[in-house]
């Protein structure tokens, strides 16, 4: 699948501020089952741009705004050829082979509490109503079976937490946007012993049914030994397939926000955000490639 | 006339002054002449002057833990400590040897891990660690300098060996006590410099000055330096003032910086001054509230991006303090062995580690005789001195440490060294240690003669921070 996306980040201030510096983790991820063929980043009132790829391998961009603004705009328009197959549960996979897993001390942080991964009797609860895999359990199954408890005994509500809910609250009221539920879910395997990491990204809606198709996505990634890093939407309750753009991974949602900052002036503002993920068809998918044959 | 060292009676540990027999050391025996000679009213007389000259000059520290927030001066001792160049040279060796390992385990635990990979290290302890500063990885700091300035906290036990106590390498303060001693003592009391040449401590600024310069990025031909402060309210205020006067730096508050263009400037009377060098006296944690503490106003926005570009040289870099957590201080001898391929030359003082499951037990069972320290607490603060301890005090630790063991370490109580120190009626001996501070330089560390001696001015104390009571001492290195 070929997408072009576009995603649009504005912040208003009711009173100028100045000195604003921000950091944007907006650039799709190149890998083996996706590739960013375009990218282009364009900020108003205009700055200089850097870039950098930071230790998870996300390429980050960064600006400040010194003079005063009343508005932020950042705008982000990627195209992206996805090449992963439709959703299918890989292979069982005895949990043991994760515990020997020779790369398994090099992922720490993957299996310990974060900012917004922490670890809280709520957390144990729902963890052994699900049960913990142990020797020879199917951790592939469990993994999924995790994501399915979220899916069905959560309510998808948007609103009802902030950017920064924790995994207890999100628990404890049963309720979140993707975001918490990809917490949810990560802190389980971090508990459970299952390295697991954040993944900030999009998704195309094929139809109606899709949430988080309006805003950027998020959801969650498992380390299951020889299978690598399988990832999980607990809120469609669906393996990533191609309908999925990844764009940067981390521990939780600090590490890849998509657009943070900090300026000097009064606290308040406000901000909206604008996602529009378009499937090319074949047809402009051939009109594309032969175009850029032509450059 | 009565002698201030009529009733001199060395203290049941080493004493640094007399030997075993009561008679001076070799290198004391000229000050020992000299202070036979004076009366005790003449000397309580020197004290109140001395005194009064500190608190004029504004060498004061504030105790955070004092609710009224007072100003008080560091209570100065008018009797110098005194050590042998034999002394001083292995001291040197030791801490430059412990610099250059603390360096090379910063450069790997923020690089490739090898340490870890090895296991020589356990991995828990470096990402457990608070200090632990992820935003630092795999960024290089310009020519691989991590720890610029460092205090090496040292004591001496009962047979008088030198054993490191504590690595400071994030923002060590208290040279400007040495500098302000020594300049004191010189003109309160020069009859007690009789017989000795102490090597010159008032050339440290410009030897920190010519570290500072010789870590800027490479591609600066004429750095500029700048210390950042915190500000009026930091304890060690005076000590930031009289670094930037002596080093001839610009003295600056995060307000008066800000970046542009990945360069950092301040803000000057004629206009903005590229920063190349920032010897920075603000905690990580404070210094960008854009990767570090959003409600930060210390530092700047944006200092983290413009130092991972490699156009400013932050001393220390950042990330430091993993290095000197007290729970990977008993690792630095094997880091030592593991980098430098060397064996110490100075041991440490033996510790536990309460992470370790056998070890904590060995600590449970045995807190009336061990000192327990909190891994991320300093200054004295959050200890456990077992011998002097309740059972309600016991108790409360016994039960921290079973609930958050990485944040203790134990020790047996080791009788620091004591040293003739002026008390109501004469002289006695008081506990002390030695914080030499160490400049990387490239790859050669400088340990300039200015070392503090900290002495704990209450009777049978082996706390000497000067948060708790302690006082200080001017500190005579000899030169041979």
């Amino acid at each position: 699948m070929r997408y072009t996306i576009a995603h649009r980040t504005r912040y208003r201030y009711p009173v100028p501020v100045h000195e604003s510096h921000t950091i944007a983790h907006l650039q799709p991820r190149s890998d083996l089952a996706q590739y960013c063929t375009r990218f282009e980043l364009s900020v108003s009132p205009r700055a200089r741009l850097y870039a950098y790829a930071d230790r998870y391998g996300n390429d980050v961009h960064h600006f400040a705004v010194l003079p005063e603004h009343d508005t932020l705009e950042v705008v982000a328009r990627s195209q992206v050829v996805v090449v992963r197959g439709a959703a299918a549960a890989p292979a069982a996979l005895p949990r043991e082979l994760i515990d020997d897993d020779p790369a398994l001390d090099e992922l720490w942080d993957y299996v310990h509490e974060s900012r917004y991964v922490r670890f809280c009797e709520e957390l144990d609860a729902l963890l052994s109503s699900i049960g913990i895999p142990g020797r020879g359990d199917d951790a592939v199954a469990w993994f999924r079976t995790a994501a399915q408890a979220i899916h069905d005994g959560f309510v998808y509500e948007s609103g009802t937490t902030s950017v920064h809910a924790t995994v207890e609250e999100s628990i404890a009221l049963r309720r979140g946007v993707c975001q918490d539920f990809a917490h949810v879910l990560i802190a389980l395997c971090r508990r459970a012993g299952i390295p697991a990491r954040y993944v900030s990204g999009y998704i195309h809606s094929g139809s109606g049914e899709t949430l988080g198709a309006e805003a950027s996505h998020a959801w969650a990634e498992a380390y299951l030994g020889p299978r690598g890093w399988i990832g999980i939407d607990p809120t469609n309750d669906t393996w990533i397939d191609e309908q999925f753009v990844r764009v940067a991974t981390g521990r939780d949602y600090r590490d890849v926000a998509p657009v943070r900052g900090v300026y000097t002036g009064p606290s308040s503002s406000t901000m909206s955000v604008d996602v529009a993920v378009e499937a090319l068809s074949p047809a402009q998918q051939a009109h594309t490639f032969a175009e850029q044959q032509q450059q | 006339m009565r002698s201030i060292l009529d009733r001199y009676a060395p203290a049941p540990a080493y004493d640094e002054f007399a030997d075993a027999l009561g008679r001076p050391r070799a290198h004391y025996a000229a000050l020992a002449a000299t202070l036979d000679g004076i009366s005790w009213a003449d000397f309580r007389h020197r004290v109140t002057t001395v005194n009064t000259v500190l608190l004029q000059r504004g060498v004061t520290f504030t105790v955070y833990a004092d609710a009224r927030g007072t100003e008080r001066i560091l209570p100065f001792d008018l009797i110098p400590r005194i050590i042998a160049a034999h002394d001083w040279d292995r001291i040197a060796r030791g801490v430059a040897q412990r610099v250059r390992a603390l360096n090379a385990f910063l450069l790997d635990v923020y690089g490739e891990g090898r340490i870890l990979r090895d296991r020589v290290v356990p991995r828990e302890l470096v990402f457990s660690s608070p200090h632990y500063e992820r935003e630092a990885i795999g960024v290089r700091p310009p020519r691989d300098v991590y720890v610029h300035v460092s205090g090496i906290d040292l004591i001496r036990d009962a047979d008088g060996a030198f054993l490191v106590l504590e690595d400071n390498a994030r923002t060590p303060s208290g040279i400007s006590y040495v500098l302000e001693n020594r300049d004191v003592l010189k003109r309160a009391f020069p009859r007690l410099f009789d017989g000795y040449d102490p090597r010159p401590v008032d050339d440290y600024p410009l030897r920190l000055r010519d570290a500072l310069l010789a870590a800027a990025p490479p591609q600066v031909t004429e750095p500029t330096i700048a210390l950042l402060t915190p500000g009026i309210h930091n304890s060690a205020y005076f000590e930031h003032t009289l670094l930037a006067r002596r080093m001839g730096v610009e003295l600056v508050e995060g307000n008066d910086l800000f970046v542009r263009d990945n360069v950092v400037y301040a803000k000057t009377t004629r206009g903005p001054q590229r920063i190349d060098v920032l010897y920075r006296r603000v905690d990580d944690d404070f210094m960008d509230p854009l990767y570090f503490r959003a409600d930060s106003t210390l530092g700047a926005a944006g200092i983290f991006n413009a130092y991972r570009a490699g156009n400013v040289t932050l001393a220390n870099a950042i990330g430091t303090g993993v290095a000197d957590d007290k729970a990977v201080y008993p690792y630095v001898p094997a880091m030592i062995r593991y980098y430098l391929g060397e064996e110490p030359a100075l041991q440490n003082v033996p510790t536990f580690d309460c992470s370790d499951d056998v070890q904590r037990a060995h600590v449970l069972a045995r807190l009336p005789e061990l000192v327990v320290k909190r891994t991320t607490a300093s200054g004295g603060y959050g200890m456990l001195m077992g011998p002097a301890s309740t059972t309600a005090e016991r108790a409360a630790f016994a039960d921290a440490i079973r609930a958050r063991p990485r944040e203790f370490i134990a020790q047996p109580v080791v009788t620091l060294s004591a040293h003739p120190t002026v008390v109501e009626d004469g002289l006695a001996p008081r506990h002390i240690d030695l914080r030499p501070f160490a400049l990387l330089v490239g790859d050669h560390v400088d340990v300039p003669p200015a070392a503090l001696t900290r002495v704990a001015l209450r009777e049978g104390s082996l706390v000497v921070n000067s948060s708790q009571g302690g006082g200080s001492k001017d500190t005579w290195v000899l030169a041979d």
